[in-house]
């Protein structure tokens, strides 16, 4: 018959165990990467009350599932106290662009509140379907440059982005195929859309807030009627010499005079529209 | 009411002023529409790729 001593030391290998198994999945999943050895938790929550006398009284031991989720825990909070340098992050370059985050990988610790440039931030393949749903808040609101910031993702949808303080939105989410939504975006007179919304094909839902200065083309996108007339209200009524562009068949079927004529771009709902912002020129392709 | 512009394109073409393309263009105030010009929509695709390959 084991001793409480031996009891004790078999408990502290198993617990030690559990742990380091919770531990690696923690690793892997924090690096956006799949363990590929799962390690099912056994340890039974226990009480031993030592029979011999002068020794502790009673030890309580966890479950092993409580013990492996606080080694996974431990992981992920060293993983994100260190990558987000716990919360002070600033500079968000660059950081979750490439193919290995995935919506289940994606769980940032601390609110995102970047300054700066965000460049391809989610860019190049980042396989997130809607990062900004991923739990914490995201402010962009300071931020001076967003050029590439989804640029080749495969993002699916954004909440709202704050941009006011941005000058170049170039290519911000050129080559994105997948993107569907954003809920918001505010921008600033002077802000800069070369390119922003090349290849956006399956874009149909976009607000703006803030006024539209520069030339911007959105002419790859399947736009809901919500989302054209969000972008013609939010035209400067100042600039010069600006051009907004729209899919035909987008505005065609938007502003239909009836269900299935798709003869929009003669309507008269769109004629007044457009006819707010007749400092701009307006091309459907 | 002030009357817009509206200019365009035949069948199979795009119109342009180097700048600007589409197959129909609301014109704004005081822009000339001598300024555009039609091309087919293969030069079109054309222009189009060699912006990609630009930036590629």
């Amino acid at each position: 018959m084991a001793t409480i001593a031996e009891k004790l030391e078999n408990i502290a290998e198993n617990e030690q165990h559990v742990w380091d198994s919770g531990h690696r999945v923690g690793y892997y999943a924090a690096k956006g990467e799949t363990e590929e050895i799962t390690v099912t938790p056994t340890l039974e929550e226990q009480e031993i009350i030592p029979t011999e006398p002068n020794l502790i009284s009673k030890v309580t031991v966890k479950s092993g599932q409580e013990i492996y989720d606080r080694g996974k825990q431990a992981e992920y909070d060293r993983f994100w106290d260190d990558f987000q340098q716990n919360g002070e992050r600033k500079n968000y370059n660059y950081e979750f662009g490439g193919y290995g985050w995935t919506d289940e990988t994606f769980k940032p610790k601390y609110d995102i509140c970047p300054t700066g440039s965000v460049s391809y931030m989610f860019g190049n393949g980042c396989s997130v379907n809607t990062p900004m749903e991923c739990g914490v808040t995201f402010d962009f609101s300071n931020c001076t440059s967003a050029s590439y910031f989804a640029y080749a993702s495969l993002c699916k949808r954004f909440g709202v982005l704050d941009f006011r303080k941005t000058g170049s939105l170039s290519y911000m989410f050129d080559a994105n195929y997948s993107l569907t939504t954003i809920e918001k975006i505010y921008v600033n007179e002077n802000s800069i859309y070369s390119y922003a919304f090349r290849n956006c094909r399956a874009l149909e839902n976009i607000s703006f807030g803030g006024t539209i200065g520069q030339t911007i083309d959105l002419h790859y996108s399947p736009l809901t009627k919500e989302s054209i007339t969000s972008i013609i209200n939010a035209l400067s009524t100042t600039s010069s010499g600006m051009k907004v562009s729209f899919l035909k068949s987008a505005v065609n079927n938007a502003f239909e005079t009836s269900e299935g004529l798709a003869d929009g771009s003669t309507s008269q709902e769109w004629l007044d529209l457009i006819a707010t912002k007749s400092n701009w020129t307006i091309s459907l392709v | 009411m002030k009357t817009r512009t509206v200019i365009y394109a035949d069948d199979g073409m795009i119109l342009t002023n180097g700048e600007t393309y589409g197959t129909q263009i609301f014109l704004a105030d005081g822009e000339d529409a001598g300024a555009y010009h039609e091309i087919t929509k293969e030069e079109y695709e054309e222009i189009l790729q060699k912006e990609q390959k630009e930036v590629c």
